[in-house]
């Protein structure tokens, strides 16, 4: 939250991505595509910083001094768990996002792999890597 | 009770624990055709286990891990199990379909059973979800494991592989872009309320909206959800990917993209915006209802100038889906009914359709309709069947569409839509006259190139394929002259999509946390 | 044509780097690592090898079958839910045992480390098989 320069990054980015997915060029498709999958998880990633302190791990020592609020619902203060009002102290970072983010990686690399070796065999079988000119398939 | 509430991780871990298992049996054929055949057998008992276990004691709900709501939930009310038992069904014939179908070097002894295996976990996951960002890693299982399986090859795909290529790089980057919009939309939606447990998300924007701080971008989100899932379920504007990439695949897999993967959209569309943004709903269902309009029209307008048999049927799907779209657009209780009755009724006719499709271009070695002819003289049984499944499209008494087309119709009078039912109705002759023209044409008049006799009757179905077409036969003339219980089914899902409370309470249990 | 000198380097870090997946992958359940992390890393490590003493190389030693291995680790991370059903708990429940041996000390088992084994293997499996896969196709 409050981050303006990260919201402009992640702006960026996905003006960049519908920029290279539109070209004519199956390598530019595949790194706009990447591009696009990127700045989604940095969306994702974004939504998390909201003002925590530390790393979610709970040792016993911390789980004993307890000053701020670690995950609960609070809905008379109008908290949802790690969404909080500005001024609220929060003693951890929410550490949802993070697994969040680690799976739309591991998918968009798959995806990604996948997409590159489609792009490979379809330039051996065309010979171009012009997306105008692969179109078999009109009818 | 114990038996019963494992179930929904079974259907979802046993095919994955399985695909793996028959990684390693690559060479061992009639194994693999045996375990497979039992898997999914016990699939759709398990299914159907589930379904009457929910129709009779309510909602189960599944908390994998043990972390209550804040871990991953596996949810079954009557519409995720219903369409479990719909999808086990379907696959368990494509399966035993497919094991003589499908060829045995390139095929059956490589990737077949895996993927098949991984995908039909996607499916259920799907169904079974009760987790937002879950749901988006199923759809990635279910896309990857399907682009996986379309480049396969069959006996009767005369597909080359210089086209499924680019069929699949079409479908892979239009799914990974839905799939970044559905993500965008999933991120912001748990930026706004900080879960995504469907059930919680339900309850905590009811809060905001009855605080009247609902923010503005839910609204936004729920028409992203609206394209995503019209993306999946082949909706107007973003239908044009199907009839390139359907008909690439081989028929078992066609048959499972035709019959469920484009229903998955259908679930997603009454899931989402119906627990999650009922709010959002007077603004989604006229977008929904118009563009069901445009894609009956677009679909069937399509299909008539096709001679490609698949291309054809392929836009006969866009066409059908339409009208699925149109019960649920038009959004009385009675309407949502007839869609899902038109959904089961579809996913079975359809899938029944595309199987006999490619044992009759087998048949004829080719996939130009003009190039076939006279075919009921050297196979009645796929005339049959090919017939059955017309009929059932096309809305023809005693087979199952003519109930749900029925259904439809009268439920539209009802709620007094009369141009949009004016309309389908057009468009419903169009159907039937595109698909008897194609009936007519490949099984009536003369045998093209009759010296060649012998050759087509060389080429007819394997025991195990008419097996597997004549069950799906029987299901959908059941529908078809007994649809009372289907009809009760679907009014009780309806009456849960309509009131969520049941949902909301098996989820969250009351507790507050 | 790769020097000697990136051949001796690679000799002189694949175990190294070997060793330290195989410890970020049995430090993943209280601190930083895990299976995902260790199983990238030793790939990228095999993979060193690949690029470095070229694929007919490594084939003549040993034609190694990823995708056996991607099956196998799915095989194990899908075990440990069923174990859980096993004893009476949901899937993929996870428990600890604390085991005093002598000489070492207090060591934690933990069951998801047994999950995050398949999970080391699906990842190395799965990433070197389109390696490899990629590489073969000529």
């Amino acid at each position: 939250m409050n981050n303006t320069l990260l919201s402009i990054t992640i702006a960026l980015l996905f003006g960049i991505g519908t920029f290279m997915i539109l070209r004519k060029d199956i390598i530019k498709i595949v790194l706009g595509m990447t591009i696009l999958s990127h700045s989604a998880n940095l969306l994702i990633f974004s939504s998390g910083i909201t003002g925590g302190k530390t790393v979610p791990i709970i040792t016993e020592e911390i789980a004993q001094h307890t000053t701020g609020i670690i995950f609960t619902d609070d809905l008379v203060n109008g908290i949802l768990a790690p969404i909080v009002p500005e001024g609220t102290e929060m003693l951890f970072v929410d550490p949802m996002v993070q697994a969040l983010t680690l799976t739309a990686i591991v998918i968009s690399l798959a995806t990604t792999s996948f997409l590159l070796i489609l792009s490979y065999r379809v330039y051996k079988e065309h010979n171009t890597t012009d997306v105008s000119k692969v179109r078999r398939l009109r009818g | 009770m114990d038996m019963y509430h494992n179930i929904p991780i079974l259907l979802v871990a046993v095919p994955i624990f399985f695909a793996a298992i028959t990684v390693f049996l690559r060479s061992r054929f009639k194994l693999q055709k045996a375990l497979n055949t039992t898997v999914f057998a016990g699939l759709f008992i398990m299914s159907l286990a589930l379904l009457l276990h929910v129709w009779e004691n309510g909602i189960v709900v599944y908390e994998v891990g043990e972390w209550g709501k804040y871990g991953i939930i596996l949810v079954a009310d009557l519409l995720g199990s219903g369409m479990v038992v719909l999808s086990s069904f379907i696959s368990m014939m494509a399966m035993i379909y497919g094991q003589d179908y499908m060829d045995k070097e390139t095929a059956l002894d490589t990737t077949f059973f895996p993927l098949f295996n991984i995908m039909v976990a996607g499916l259920n996951g799907i169904f079974l979800t009760g987790d937002l960002f879950n749901l988006f890693v199923f759809f990635e299982v279910l896309v990857m494991a399907s682009c996986g399986l379309i480049v396969l090859t069959g006996r009767g795909d005369h597909t080359p592989m210089l086209y499924k290529i680019e069929a699949i790089f079409k479908y892979l980057v239009l799914n990974m872009f839905s799939i970044i919009v559905m993500l965008t939309a999933i991120a912001s939606l748990y930026a706004t309320v900080g879960t995504l447990n469907m059930a919680d998300i339900s309850v905590k924007l009811a809060q905001l909206s009855a605080a009247g701080t609902m923010p503005w971008h839910v609204y936004m989100i729920a028409l992203m959800f609206i394209v995503v899932f019209g993306y999946k379920a082949a909706m107007f504007p973003l239908h044009f990917w199907l009839a390139d990439v359907h008909p690439s695949a081989p028929a078992p897999i066609h048959a499972m993209l035709s019959g469920m993967v484009i229903k998955v959209g259908i679930y997603g569309i009454l899931r989402i915006h119906y627990l999650i943004f009922p709010d959002v709903l007077f603004l989604t269902r006229p977008i929904i209802l118009i563009l069901s309009l445009v894609t009956i029209g677009v679909g069937a307008a399509s299909a008539i100038g096709q001679y490609d048999l698949k291309r054809m049927l392929a836009y006969s799907s866009v066409s059908q889906i339409g009208y699925v779209l149109l019960g649920v657009g038009m959004g009385s209780v009675y309407t949502t009914t007839a869609a899902l009755m038109y959904l089961v009724n579809h996913a079975m006719a359809k899938s029944m359709l595309f199987l006999a499709t490619g044992e009759t271009l087998y048949h004829a070695g080719t996939k130009d309709i003009r190039k076939m002819g006279g075919f009921i003289r050297t196979s009645p049984f796929l005339a049959t069947i090919f017939l059955m499944g017309s009929m059932s499209i096309a809305g023809l008494p005693p087979m199952g569409g003519f109930i749900a087309k029925f259904v439809v119709f009268d439920s539209g009078l009802e709620a007094g839509f009369y141009a949009p039912v004016a309309i389908a109705l057009l468009f419903a002759i169009f159907t039937l006259f595109y698909l008897f023209r194609t009936w007519m044409t490949i099984f009536w008049g003369e045998l093209k190139e009759p010296e060649n006799e012998s050759d087509f009757i060389a080429r007819s179905p394997t025991p195990q394929i008419k097996v597997a077409l004549a069950l799906l036969a029987v299901a959908v003339i059941f529908f078809g002259v007994y649809p009372e219980p289907l009809f009760a089914l679907a009014s009780e899902i309806t009456a849960q999509l309509f009131d969520p409370q049941p949902y909301i309470d098996a989820v969250l249990g009351g507790q507050v946390r | 044509m790769t020097t000697l000198i990136a051949k001796t380097v690679t000799k002189a870090c694949v175990p190294i780097a070997i060793l330290f997946s195989i410890s970020l992958l049995l430090a993943g359940h209280n601190n930083p690592g895990g299976g995902f992390i260790g199983g990238v890393m030793f790939a990228s490590a095999i993979s060193l090898v690949y690029v470095v003493f070229g694929l007919d190389y490594i084939m003549s030693i040993c034609n190694c079958k990823w995708e056996k291995f991607f099956a196998l680790g799915l095989i194990i991370s899908a075990s440990t839910g069923f174990g859980a059903i096993l004893f009476g708990h949901n899937f993929l429940r996870s428990t600890f045992m604390e085991l005093h041996i002598p000489l070492i000390g207090e060591i934690e088992l933990v069951s998801a480390g047994i999950f995050d084994i398949g999970v080391y293997f699906v990842v190395f499996g799965s990433i070197l098989y389109i390696f490899k896969s990629t590489g073969d196709d000529e």
